[in-house]
């Protein structure tokens, strides 16, 4: 494995500590009022962890399958919410969901289904975009997923640690590091 | 040269990066509506609105089996039995029939009549109803001793006496039925 990757790996698992992580409070909140069966607390949960578990699934698999995953994950976490231990961690939480049904996608994935990424109903990405996102793809995954919601999903560096749980150093590690390889990748020279 | 801030928080500029984020934009999160809560949310209310019915149920069935338990258990122990006889009611009559009965010792109370209940192996082959009962085997016993004297009882108490005798039986042979019943559960071999 090669260094970079190695540390990209550390610098991924490296999670923060409770209290850099401003409105724990406000996320335990919600999450009990789910549990108390209020449903408009779980789409505002949706609405606002929504574009991190899109970005997550979008760095690992087909883009016409990143929604249906996505609803998995909000569905499954909807599910098992009642272990949630530390409900102030839901976004870590989902976080972690998100990258299981991507690596479970994977594991049952058919030959085909990278065919069926023209016949999405989106906006239609350019050739351009689609090779930069398989660029970021074939990253560490650490880089590859930061720079998707760093790029994609427009997130700032402070925003993706606070809700993935990660530290503030090493988002930025992982975004200066995965964007120096992205930039040798796609030959731009700064 | 190129800083990370507009990597970082998006101040300042970095025209790469803007290039970039403006390509990837068409893979961007479009707002969806929340998913549609799967019916099992509407089953764990269901469940919830039944769980107290239904621990009550439980709770009743548990104390229930607990009495049962408890009155087996009273009923398969020796135990001693009092009998109060009314004073009025023994001067008011006249005997009729002679039953021998042991003599109280001095100590005791002159109107009480104290028998000890024993605790005799049965069976279902010498056991049926209208054999003699312990207290008169017992009592038998003693009249051959010499050591009892006759109490005199009036047809109304004879009568209660009787009836006393047979709900006494008719209990006897349901709690019977239950020891056996449920001794066989717990030995199916009969060993």
């Amino acid at each position: 494995m090669p260094d970079s990757e190695l540390a990209a790996r550390i610098t991924f698992f490296a999670k923060t500590d409770k209290a850099e992580r401003p409105s724990q409070s406000a996320e335990a909140i919600l999450v009990e009022r789910i549990l108390a069966g209020d449903s408009e607390a779980f789409a505002e949960l949706h609405k606002a962890f929504a574009p991190l578990v899109h970005g997550i699934v979008l760095a690992r698999v087909p883009r016409d399958e990143v929604d249906d995953i996505a609803q998995e994950v909000f569905l499954s976490a909807y599910r098992s919410l009642h272990s949630l231990r530390d409900k102030s961690a839901v976004g870590p939480w989902l976080a972690m969901i998100a990258r299981n049904r991507a690596t479970e996608f994977h594991r049952n994935v058919r030959p085909a289904d990278e065919l069926t990424e023209h016949h999405s109903r989106r906006e239609r990405p350019t050739a351009e975009a689609k090779e930069i996102l398989a660029t970021i793809r074939s990253l560490p995954e650490a880089y590859g997923e930061t720079l998707v919601l760093r790029l994609v999903e427009g997130m700032t560096g402070q925003e993706i640690s606070e809700r993935t749980g990660l530290k503030p150093e090493s988002v930025r590690v992982n975004l200066s590091r995965g964007m120096k390889m992205l930039r040798q990748k796609l030959g731009i020279t700064e | 040269m190129k800083t990370d801030e507009y990597l970082w928080d998006k101040t300042g500029s970095d025209t790469e990066i803007e290039r970039l984020e403006g390509a990837l934009a068409a893979f961007r999160y479009k707002a969806s509506d929340a998913p549609a809560l799967p019916v099992e949310s509407n089953l764990a209310k269901a469940y919830r609105a039944w769980s107290i019915p239904r621990f009550a149920f439980a709770s009743a069935m548990a104390a229930s089996f607990a009495l049962l338990l408890v009155s087996i258990g009273l009923w398969m122990q020796p135990s001693t039995i009092t009998t109060e006889r009314r004073p009025e009611l023994a001067a008011s009559v006249q005997p009729a029939i002679d039953i021998a009965v042991p003599k109280p010792p001095a100590t005791m109370p002159a109107k009480a009549v104290t028998t000890k209940r024993q605790t005799v192996k049965r069976s279902f082959t010498t056991w049926k109803r209208g054999t003699p009962t312990i207290q008169n085997n017992t009592t038998a016993r003693l009249v051959e001793r010499g050591k009892t004297s006759p109490v005199k009882l009036s047809k109304e108490e004879l009568y209660a006496y009787n009836q006393l005798m047979l709900a006494l039986e008719i209990t006897g042979s349901k709690l019977r039925l239950v020891r056996d019943r449920v001794e066989v559960e717990k030995d199916p071999t009969g060993r």
